[in-house]
């Protein structure tokens, strides 16, 4: 039988059958031909990842063992010699190469950010032509790559001309922009926080986490005053971020800005700026903080207690103890015991008599906060704001008041 | 004249399953291809890095688990994420569940404020380790409550941060599971209320120290086919319905909940045997009645890992439960099927879960009962009826292909393409073994609940997790 009367015999057939068996029968030929291409590239896929895998397995430690020569050099080698040396041992740089080597670098570079500093990091990057591999991948490839190579740049701290990143940062694609704009901070040799000056830099939880990574790690010493955009940004994730460094980066100067934030309609914003007050310890709020407390949201009103106690005047005592007398939410009594109890002398003092006094469940909440093995919310908080370790040097409690470490 | 009109209806329905299908597979691979182009290797250092990275509560019920509780407990401590408790909710044990943990990680009675912000059967004490390297573990002992949901209820309230995962304390979790699970909720324009991502059978994976070392597909048979299907459902129904922000579910076995929420909601119900599907249902409708945005989110990272029911008998038991829970979902939540007031929830979630789910294995069993009929009477048009038949078992082909693609682009987890084969020679022979038992143990689920009126929680017998021979020899 050939082929033509073997496609006749089959339209035949198809003419007589039901629709609902055309129908079936159409479907059996879809769901072949994608059930073969998927097996086909599930097993290719595999395949292809298992190679890379054990690809860079093979040679990860000894792109790490080259660049670390390289690094260690105490004479500062030319850009060919280092391009030399890396071909000799590893051939022609392919793409796949230049990733592996990329990714072997950002490991080293993460691991001892000192290494940004030798002398042969920049001949490293020039002689293996890193700058213009990656500018290449931001110019010709899909948007995967782009970010990747976004990433990549600003993990080897490598400056690219503003024309390069610039028509990504008003990308219409918003992950392209949001990278983009992250990476801008630490590759623009320019104005790298011109960003900021912008109303639609809406800024989710994750780029501020992002963000303050960059910040913190490449313009530790060339910061911008945060205050200016906490008083002039219309986007309140924007006035958030700028609260959120200006309290990570200690910027002292910004107490004012703060204190006049304070009167904000969003209650968001209100409890960041509390926070912050709080990691500056300014004294000057604390009247207004009490003032404000009885009219805030629940959180608001943690907050101010967690920053009464953080600023520590010796001048909130009373206020604790008064508010915990009208007080009848459990979470909120438990938080002001907190804070009285670690208040200093006076506060323990208080805290004492309470416990003479304190019945059922008021009793259980003393107990509780002075059990040592119920971690403090206070230290929490405290290792939050910088991991490792305590970020204010409480004073000793035998000191009367700590207003002098200020 | 009934039968002519259940064999048109029965295609439509199957062709609807089909179309439906098609749909949520290409949302699936759009949804892994997003989760491919937006996350960087280095975004769970970033996460570690920083401080505003928020702390999780890790809460997971015990029930007599002797067996591997102490491996389970090393395990949830050793997970990376900068700030977290683990609080394990001893849920009255009567074996020596609480005494292993005493023991082995130092605890002692704690004097402890719990304040009961969602009801649950009475709460005795609280232990905390006086050893500094298990300071953020927390014991929660309690009475008996007979469910899960009881008991996670009790874990939420004594839990401290604002998130707060759920997980089965017979779970192993991959280290990295928090950073990954916690990204779409700090990366996200609206509120993201609860994440989820996928499980799989631990069963023949290797474990030392409470981690997977080498996955590896199931041995057993039973197991095997559940990993399958876990794949199935995770990957390509849940992802897919993520897409559309129309999550019906994020498992009791691994679910990232936002707290307060979950408070105002009300917690998990008590006496539910879908627990899971319960909270989420009363999260989203909270969040409707409340005019708020939300999103439930899913992510196709193989995070955790749990021990199949080896035996068909546990699987029955429970399967049973998963029946009668969903049954008791759709009697409690019956307001919000087909309701415009509850918008994606009312009118497309619950009504596809009770056309293709619920109702499923009864237009199955009905089918297969009059194919019976017929072929008894001699009145199958056998020619036609082999497509018909090709018709779906070719697709049910193609989806389980599908996700076994999905699963190998997200993660390489097997080693090779052989054990990957493995699995997929299931796919050919599960609509004879596995989907007709899925059934029958269905439609025994809703009898029970709707005339035996019978419904127990059950226990889940574990074998604990095999011991490699030279870490048994160490230890000896």
């Amino acid at each position: 039988m050939n082929f033509s009367s073997l496609l006749e015999e089959i339209i035949f057939f198809f003419s007589f059958v039901p629709w609902i068996i055309r129908l079936a029968i159409g479907f059996i030929v879809f769901n072949l031909l994608v059930f073969l291409a998927l097996f086909f590239s599930t097993y290719f896929l595999i395949r292809k990842k298992k190679r890379q895998e054990a690809h860079y397995l093979a040679y990860e430690k000894a792109y790490k063992d080259a660049i670390h020569k390289v690094l260690a050099n105490a004479n500062v080698l030319s850009a060919s010699s280092i391009l030399d040396r890396f071909e000799t041992q590893f051939g022609r740089l392919t793409s796949v190469k230049y990733e592996e080597i990329n990714n072997a670098l950002i490991d080293l570079v993460t691991a001892d950010p000192k290494l940004y500093s030798c002398n042969n990091y920049t001949p490293l990057i020039d002689g293996l032509k890193i700058k213009k591999y990656l500018e290449r991948k931001l110019d010709f490839s899909k948007t995967a790559n782009r970010l990747k190579a976004m990433k990549q740049l600003s993990s080897l701290k490598i400056t690219v001309s503003d024309s390069k990143i610039l028509p990504f940062t008003f990308s219409k694609n918003t992950p392209i922009r949001k990278g983009a704009r992250t990476a801008y901070v630490v590759i623009s040799n320019n104005n790298p926080f011109k960003f900021f000056e912008l109303s639609d830099n809406q800024m989710n939880e994750w780029d501020q986490i992002n963000l303050l990574q960059q910040l913190e790690l490449h313009h530790k010493g060339n910061l911008p005053n945060f205050s200016n955009w906490i008083k002039y940004s219309k986007d309140p994730s924007q006035i958030i971020f700028s609260v959120r460094a200006i309290a990570h980066f200690r910027q002292q100067g910004a107490t004012e800005g703060l204190l006049q934030l304070l009167a904000t309609d969003n209650h968001m914003i209100r409890e960041e700026v509390i926070r912050a007050m709080a990691s500056l310890r300014i004294t000057d709020g604390e009247d207004k903080l009490k003032e404000i407390y009885s009219s805030q949201p629940r959180k608001c009103q943690v907050a101010i207690i967690e920053a009464l106690a953080q600023i520590y005047s010796m001048r909130s005592l009373d206020f604790f103890v008064d508010t915990l007398r009208i007080t009848t939410n459990a979470e909120l009594k438990k938080v002001l015991l907190e804070a009285i109890y670690s208040y200093g002398i006076a506060g323990r003092e208080v805290f004492n008599n309470l416990l003479l006094t304190a019945k059922d469940f008021d009793l259980i909440i003393l107990n509780h906060i002075k059990h040592p093995l119920n971690k403090s919310k206070f230290s929490d908080l405290n290792n939050r704001l910088s991991p490792g370790k305590e970020v204010f040097d409480y004073a000793p409690l035998e000191q009367p008041s700590p207003l002098s470490l200020l | 004249m009934f039968i002519h009109y259940f064999e048109s209806a029965v295609f439509f329905y199957s062709t609807a399953i089909i179309l439906l299908s098609l749909l949520l597979g290409t949302f699936a691979l759009v949804k892994t291809r997003n989760f491919k182009l937006y996350n960087h290797k280095s975004d769970d250092e970033d996460l570690l890095r920083s401080h505003l990275t928020p702390g999780i509560s890790i809460v997971a019920p015990a029930f007599n688990e002797e067996l591997t509780i102490i491996e389970n407990v090393n395990s949830l401590l050793t997970l990376n994420y900068p700030l977290f408790e683990v609080i394990i909710i001893n849920d009255g044990s009567t074996d020596n569940t609480l005494k292993l943990l005493i023991e082995q990680f130092e605890l002692e009675e704690t004097a402890y404020a719990y304040i009961e912000r969602i009801k649950t059967t009475p709460f005795k004490r609280i232990f905390k380790s006086s050893n500094p390297r298990y300071s953020h573990l927390t014991i929660v002992d309690k009475v008996n409550g007979g469910t899960k949901a009881d008991a996670s209820n009790a874990g939420i309230n004594a839990s401290q941060y604002p998130y707060f995962l759920c997980t089965d304390v017979d779970c192993i979790l991959d280290r990295d599971t928090m950073l990954k699970m916690i990204k779409p909720i700090l990366n996200s324009k609206s509120r993201t209320i609860a994440v989820g991502a996928t499980l799989r059978m631990s069963n023949s994976c290797d474990i030392q120290e409470g981690r997977i070392t080498r996955v590896r597909p199931p041995r057993s048979l039973i197991p095997r086919f559940q990993e399958l299907e876990y794949l199935r459902s995770y990957l390509f129904g849940k992802l897919g319905w993520s897409f559309l922000n129309c999550v019906p579910n994020v498992s009791g076995g691994l679910g990232l909940f936002e707290k307060e929420v979950a408070i105002n909601a009300g917690g998990y119900d008590g006496t539910s045997h879908a627990e899971d599907m319960d909270l989420l249902t009363k999260m989203v409708t909270y969040m409707i009645n409340s005019n708020l945005v939300y999103k439930v989110e899913y992510i196709p990272v193989s995070c955790c890992w749990t021990e199949g029911p080896p035996t068909l008998k546990i699987l029955a038991r429970q399967r049973i439960r998963w029946a009668t829970g969903l049954t008791q979902i759709f009697v409690v939540h019956r307001k919000i099927l087909f309701n415009a007031k509850y918008k994606k929830l009312g009118l497309v979630v619950f009504p596809i879960i009770f056309i293709f789910e619920f109702l499923a294995p009864i237009v199955e069993l009905l089918g297969l009962i009059i194919f019976f009929y017929l072929c008894f009477l001699g009145k199958i048009n056998w020619d036609y009826a082999l497509f018909i038949f090709l018709y779906t078992y070719t697709f049910s082909i193609v989806i389980s292909t599908l996700v076994l693609f999905i699963d190998n682009l997200v993660k390489r987890q097997y080693k090779s393409f052989g054990e990957v084969m493995k699995l997929w020679v299931l796919v050919l022979i599960e609509p004879f073994i596995y989907h007709p038992l899925s059934i029958f143990f269905s439609i025994y689920g809703y009898i029970k609940f709707f005339i035996l009126k019978d419904i127990k929680w059950g226990t889940m017998t574990r074998q604990g997790f095999e011991i490699k021979p030279e870490i048994q020899n160490s230890n000896a």
